[in-house]
């Protein structure tokens, strides 16, 4: 037997080294001298992406050279000074030379001559622009390579591991720390300017037009922080997993990365990859690691998540073929995209819609959801409520609604419709429900109804509310499952009519409970009010007074909220309550409510370092539509 | 030249019959009988079609298919011999565990 | 309880050192900068914030348990608001109009909200009254929860986060911030009157009271929703800057602020939503009187008073707001007559006072519109500025009220009045402080009540003429100055009159009630064990008398309340004393007559419930009982009108029974119709695998027989349907 320890370090690195440097940016050939006219550069006028390469290709013949001169008409190369200007050297024949791709970071515009010839006019010059519509920002270090690779290696270390006791949690947490560290850059890299950012390509299928296409704009660079953020508390709340430890935290990782794949690639083919390679970790992880009935549970998320992407990839199918560009990028295939027949919009948006709707989830599909909360482990209810939700609003505005806009239009209605009785009907279950992870599941779906609301009001600020809410969501939401699962842990059952008064034993971790649920309901100071404010305003512009029935969700919300909280947590003592086991929760259930009470906060009382980006890729994305 | 038509039903009726004998015989044996027969039927044909096309491709696929047809049958009975040391039998009607 | 009588010497100490530190900044930023304080209103929140967060880390390593920090932090913010009100008030700033500071929260490209203070006469209004409250309350709560323990950390904690927030409503510069503090002063509330979290009456008067503030909370945000989608902006600056504006869009400002004021109904607990205020006194007796008396519920007030240029516009928003006033102000003061609990008297009396502010503001509101609509020059809206009076005269002596309630329960450890008595013996200083506030709300002449209640009624009865509704109104708010002075004297008589010592008799359970069911006569000595409350708790008390007598005459002496704060025109000041306003009054028989009707309740209340030498009064009330349409009343009343029982069962009832319905329907019918579906295709493949019967001869017919039908479809069936490949 192979000893494969010996071998991981050595693995990695070659991963590493194959990602380094890959990013690819485009050639350019530059000749000097052509066959018909020896002393003309052609092309002459060249116009280029920031970060592309330029090759300066001889014809045998004359010597030439290549030297960079300030403007259009001067005949001078000036050598030194602030800035060097490239040069090719000596005037010689018959070679090759690269232009340093240093020169072409930057827009603008490079005068060139050949010295000798300068006279003749052989002069070119090179203009780096942006390209006008869905600009892209060529990096030259694949930053989002990283963000994908990096919590791969570490599964595969972590599964490695597995006989040891302790050292699989480690490399977790140094993972996804690590992955924090770059989700944290890229968001910031990403920052708030139009058009996708940090871009990379590797082609996969040149004859399919299938390319590992990555960019994030401001739609994405949130939801990718959020993941960063998420998964290491989400290893931390894990910390004392007794079975099977290694193949959870590798199952947790290879998550991580899939997730982050569905953020983050610009191509629909990779995108349903990546979409239905979230669904495995998470099946196991029910399966595995979850409750009573998780057998059940979670065979119907799988199937039933699965049937929907499945007539989602017809819609995908559909947009390629129609677009008939032989291109998988949705770039493409939103720029070839008005030509699309309005009956053609209609039936492919519905078919991407119900993939979508599933996944966000949308009442009447939504039930697969309190199922599989419920039998998750907390760890899985974390991911699955904090991140995987959110993939079905992001696959919206990002691969349905800018191609499609006259179906968005059409189904303008329905989708009103169906986020308004999300966010009451979901209320009122949350209300009915005795399990407090139930209460919570039913929460979420009553949250991203106003997330969905967001969406269809078609304005900028609705878009960056529902973009908000996300975010939002993914923080408020796995605190309350924490919540729940710290009551679990300490008290062994969820039911509400069973717990009561165990705030006087655990006042910290009861103050937490407070400030999370609180949050949780909208109240001012969070991150949630703030979506909520924007959805609601947008919602008016949009729809006038019936905003008079969303809002007045908040209400239940309010409600259901409180019952629990004082059912739960205040009050007397409940007889079934063993109050010997009601202690403070341990630092690894602690910190992390603590961390995300403080991100909610920060966000809430500062949301414009989200809703900078995020409002512009709104309007970008609306205005690409043509709604705006 | 004989009309084409001829060889046509002819190679049919023996398809047919090969067929038939597939489908209802309980002994494997006779079942690998039928299907040379039906191996035949089609050897007919390309040897007529050749003849009436008055190209030899014809000519040569039925001699592969002939000798595929050997190997075939030889490959075929070593299967039965096999099940017939497992089973005792090698009725057709009592070999069904490859079932649901 | 054998505490000194006397203030530790550290904690006044401590008392002088903050204040001296605070008034030492404060010197040193106008000093070196020579600007108005007004600038620096923006540290006023910052101020509790700050020791809201120091308590939390800080708190257990204090002696008094976080209740030094959270003076400290008060102490700063007092001296601060103050200045800033002498400023407006005395040098002037601002006058007539407002200094604002903003700047951009977030922002994209078709919409912006701002965040940032505006301060004018209003805000410099509220901040006296909150920096003079807030002080004294914290002041108070350092002795009077001195038996909490650590629980004090975050009492104190969250007393100072909701400083921080009322001070952050009255400075914010738009309603958006407004809201946003509106909410999280529901937050502290709800916190606090749930401070005994292990009480469940406690716990669950906290969940009602912010379910039904958030009824309200909803409709301000809907009005908020409003405003800015037809104006832009929620900023005050922008929105009050042209009145044309505002006329081209009549129909959306009236939905918009009556939304606005459903908010005030929940938040000022008007009727309907009257109900959590009541119970809200679970909460220490401290927190009712800073949030339940004098500052949060004052919230709704303001609200109003700063939508006035909105609801100048809008006649059918001014009478809405008139009649809820009105009518709750009668409502809540036959409840308060009733009431047997010293802080329930308290609690409804509160809410029958903020009635008569929003009757004041509704009918200024309403003369306001009538006059620019009939053309003549409105002049000052008489009701503003009566409404606003009364609500600085209110918040001092309702605060002394509760306080010193606060010191009586703490003395004889109970909170029924019945079992009170002859306190004025042991607890001089809060029986004399009391009977003050008693006088002012009574509204006997010459004290703080009785001019603020005077403008009130002379506001609304002005409007009588115009509009009969008016009419009726005025006569209510009569009646209810009566009960006011009634049910007061009858609390102060209860508590404090009398021997202190005498027989209560009760009809109880007999010991053997489960085998016999009887009830037997119970007589038992009740003796209050009290003495007076420490000074730490005293001062206040004094302070506030000081303050709910003399606040009054704020309108006529000095430049005159009316000069400072106003809408429309300011009232010409003449001078030191405004004698002409003193004629107006006692010149006018409306105030003789409200001053009858005062004095009528009083004397029904003495002659009720004095006690006499043997504990019970002069005259008993037995009659009630007697009568029955009394009964009835009385009946009615004590159970709330039923109220609460109606909120609980639609409230809960309806609403459980619905949540298991819908949570039926879910599991059942859409989840069913998923289970479905999954068990149809497990019924189709349990049937459909008996094709693969394992007899080769079966599969063999299949195949040959496949391939026939593919022949049979491709060369007879597809050219005659004339389908192609």
């Amino acid at each position: 037997m192979v000893d494969l320890k010996n071998l991981r370090l050595p693995l990695a690195f070659v991963f590493l080294l194959l990602l380094s440097g890959v990013s690819s940016a485009e050639d350019h050939t530059v000749l000097v001298g052509t066959e018909d006219n020896p002393y003309i550069f052609s092309e002459a006028n060249l116009v280029i992406a920031p970060g592309d390469n330029v090759t300066f290709v001889w014809t045998p013949g004359q010597p030439h050279n290549v030297a960079q001169v300030e403007s259009s008409s001067s005949n001078v190369y000036v050598s030194g000074g602030d800035i060097i200007f490239f040069y090719s050297g000596e005037p010689v024949d018959g070679v090759e030379w690269v232009l340093n791709s240093t020169y072409t970071q930057e827009e603008g515009i490079l005068y060139y001559i050949c010295e000798p010839h300068a006279g003749l006019q052989m002069r070119g010059q090179i203009v780096i622009e942006s390209r006008p519509d869905m600009t892209m920002e060529l990096g030259d270090f694949p930053w989002l390579s990283y963000l994908l690779v990096f919590p791969l290696i570490g599964a595969l270390w972590c599964f490695a591991f597995r006989n040891s006791p302790e050292a699989h949690k480690y490399i977790a947490l140094s993972t996804t720390l690590f992955t924090l560290a770059i989700s944290v850059i890229v968001f910031i890299k990403a920052g708030s300017g139009n058009g996708f950012r940090l871009m990379e390509e590797y082609e996969w299928a040149p004859n399919l037009g299938v390319s590992l296409l990555l960019g994030v704009d401001g739609l994405s660079s949130p939801l990718v922080l959020l993941t960063g953020i998420i998964c290491p508390l989400t290893v931390v709340f894990s910390w004392h997993e007794k079975e099977k430890p290694a193949l959870f935290f590798a199952l947790l990782l290879v998550m991580q990365t899939a997730l982050y794949g569905v953020f983050i690639t610009l191509d629909y083919f990779v995108f349903y990859i990546f979409w239905e390679v979230v669904l495995i970790p998470m099946f196991f992880l029910i399966a595995i690691w979850g409750g009573d009935n998780r057998r059940y549970a979670s065979i119907k998320f799988f199937i039933y998540t699965f049937t929907a992407s499945v007539i989602m990839l017809v819609g995908f199918m559909a947009l390629y073929f129609e677009a008939g560009v032989n291109s998988f990028s949705m770039i493409d295939i939103a720029n070839n995209s008005s030509g699309f027949s309005r009956e053609f919009q209609i039936w492919v948006f519905a078919a991407l819609f119900i993939g979508f709707a599933v996944k966000i989830p949308s009442v009447p599909w939504h039930t697969w959801l309190p199922d599989a909360h419920v039998q998750a482990p907390t760890a899985g209810s974390i991911l699955l409520a904090g991140v995987m939700l959110k993939m079905g609003l992001y696959g919206l505005m990002r691969a349905a609604l800018p191609p499609l806009p006259i179906g968005a239009e059409f189904f303008i209605p329905l989708m009103v419709a169906l986020a308004i009785i999300s966010i009451l009907y979901g209320a009122v279950l949350s209300l009915g429900q005795t399990d407090l992870k139930k209460l919570v599941a039913y929460s979420s779906v009553s949250h991203m109804g106003v997330a969905l609301l967001g969406v269809a009001t078609m304005t900028e600020l609705g878009f960056a509310g529902a973009v908000f809410m996300m975010f939002a969501h993914g923080i408020l939401s796995p605190a309350m499952f924490m919540v729940a699962g710290v009551l679990l842990h300490q008290l062994g059952t969820r039911e509400i009519p069973k717990l009561g008064g165990i705030a006087q034993s655990q006042p910290t971790t009861t103050g937490l409970f407070v400030v999370i649920f609180m949050g949780s309901l909208g109240v001012p100071g969070m991150a949630v009010f703030v979506s909520e404010l924007a959805v609601f305003i947008a919602f008016f512009q949009s729809h006038g007074y019936l905003l008079l029935l969303p809002i007045f969700g908040m209400v239940i919300t309010a409600g259901y909220h409180l019952w629990a909280l004082q059912r739960a947590i205040f009050g007397a003592e409940n007889e079934s309550v063993d109050i010997k086991k009601v202690h403070e929760a341990p630092w690894y259930e602690m910190y992390p409510m603590f961390i995300l009470i403080v991100i909610a906060a920060f966000f809430g009382i500062f949301p414009h370092y989200l809703m900078d980006p995020i409002s512009v890729a709104s309007y970008d994305i609306l205005d690409f539509m043509g709604v705006l | 030249m004989i009309d084409p038509i001829h060889f046509i039903l002819f190679s049919s009726i023996l398809l047919l019959i090969g067929a038939y004998g597939v489908i209802r015989n309980k002994n494997s044996i006779v079942v690998l009988m039928s299907v040379e027969i039906m191996l035949t039927a089609a050897n007919i044909n390309f040897v007529a079609f050749s003849t009436y096309y008055h190209d030899l491709t014809g000519q040569i696929v039925a001699l592969f298919i002939t000798t595929i047809a050997a190997a075939e049958v030889a490959i075929g009975l070593a299967i039965l011999l096999s099940l017939f040391k497992q089973r005792d039998t090698i009725e057709l009607d009592l070999l069904n565990r490859l079932r649901w | 309880m054998g505490e000194t009588k006397g203030v530790p010497k550290i904690l006044l100490n401590k008392i002088g050192l903050f204040l001296t530190f605070a008034i030492f900044l404060l010197a040193y930023l106008l000093f070196t900068s020579s600007e108005s304080p007004v600038n620096y209103s923006w540290m006023i929140p910052v101020f509790p914030l700050i020791s809201f967060a120091l308590i939390l880390l800080f708190g257990l390593q204090d002696s008094e348990k976080g209740g030094t920090i959270a003076l400290f932090g008060v102490s700063f913010s007092s001296v601060f608001s103050l200045a800033i009100a002498y400023d407006l008030f005395v040098n002037g700033t601002a006058s007539g109009s407002y200094v604002e500071s903003t700047r951009v929260w977030f922002s994209g490209s078709t919409y912006s909200f701002e965040f940032g203070t505006y301060i004018d006469a209003l805000a410099g209004l509220l901040l006296l009254v909150v920096g003079v409250v807030s002080y004294l309350v914290v002041l108070f709560s350092i002795s009077y929860m001195d038996d909490q323990g650590d629980r004090r950390v975050r009492y104190f904690a969250e007393i100072s986060l909701f400083i921080a927030a009322m001070y952050g409503l009255v400075v914010a510069n738009s309603f958006l911030l407004m809201f946003i503090f509106w909410e999280l002063m529901g937050v502290c509330s709800y916190l606090l009157i749930g401070f005994w979290y292990e009480k469940p009456s406690a716990a669950s008067a906290a969940k009602k009271a912010f379910l039904v503030t958030r009824v309200g909370d909803v409709f301000l945000l809907l009005g908020l929703v409003i405003l800015y989608n037809t104006f832009g902006t929620l900023r005050y600056s922008e929105l009050f800057a042209d009145p044309q504006i505002l006329m081209a869009n009549l129909e959306e400002v009236k939905w918009a602020t009556l939304c606005l004021f459903g908010g005030s109904v929940g938040k000022s607990a008007q009727f309907p939503l009257h109900v959590w205020l009541p119970d809200a006194m679970e909460g220490p007796t401290t927190v009712s009187a800073l949030i339940h008396a004098a500052t949060m519920v004052k919230a709704g007030v303001f609200l109003v008073a700063r939508a006035f240029p909105l609801i100048v516009h809008s006649p059918d928003t001014a009478l809405y707001i008139a009649v809820t006033g009105g009518l709750t102000a009668l409502i809540a003061a036959s409840m308060a007559m009733v009431m047997n609990d010293i802080k329930r008297v308290l609690a409804y009396s509160t809410i029958s006072q903020l009635g008569y502010m929003f009757l004041g503001l509704g009918a200024g509101a309403w003369a306001f519109w009538h006059s620019t609509d009939s053309g003549t020059d409105p002049g000052s809206s008489l009701g503003y500025m009566a409404g606003l009076f009364h609500l600085m005269n209110h918040a001092f002596f309702k605060a002394l009220l509760f306080l010193g309630s606060g010191a009586v329960i703490h003395a004889v450890h109970t909170q029924d009045m019945r079992e009170m008595g002859g306190l004025r013996k042991e607890m001089p200083i809060t029986s004399l402080t009391m009977g003050l506030g008693v006088l002012s709300i009574a509204g006997v002449p010459f004290f703080s009540g009785f001019w603020s209640k005077d403008e009130l009624l002379v506001a609304v009865y002005y409007n009588a003429e115009y509009e009969g509704i008016f009419g009726g109104l005025w006569f209510m708010a009569l009646i209810t100055a009566g009960m006011t002075a009634f049910y007061m004297t009858r609390m102060w008589m209860m508590t404090f009159s009398g021997p202190s010592s005498r027989m209560v008799s009760s009809i109880v359970s007999s010991e053997d009630h489960s085998v016999t069911g009887n009830w037997v006569l119970e007589e038992k000595k009740v003796h209050s064990h009290a003495h007076e409350a420490p000074l730490v708790m005293t001062l206040p008390l004094m302070i506030l008398s000081l303050l709910a007598v003399t606040s009054g005459l704020t309108l006529v002496f000095g430049g005159g309340f009316s000069s400072h704060v106003y809408y429309g025109e300011p009232h010409e000041s003449h001078g030191m004393i405004q004698w002409e306003i003193i004629d107006h009054i006692l010149s006018s028989s409306l105030t003789y007559l409200s001053v009858a009707v005062g004095l009528t309740g009083i004397f029904f209340g003495v002659i009720f419930y004095k006690r006499g030498p043997d504990g019970n009064a002069a005259f008993s009330t037995d009659f009630v009982k007697d009568t029955w349409i009394l009964n009835v009343s009385h009946t009615f009343l004590s159970n709330r009108l039923y109220m609460s029982d109606l909120f609980n069962w639609f409230g809960m009832r309806t609403w459980d029974t619905f949540a298991q319905m819908s949570d039926w329907f879910d599991r059942n019918i859409i989840d069913g119709i998923v289970n479905k579906i999954a068990s149809l295709s497990m019924h189709f493949s349990n049937n459909a695998r008996n094709i693969t019967t394992g007899f080769t001869g079966h599969y063999a017919s299949l195949t040959i027989g496949g391939l026939g039908a593919l022949v049979l479809l491709t060369r007879v069936v597809m050219p005659f349907m004339g389908w192609s490949i």
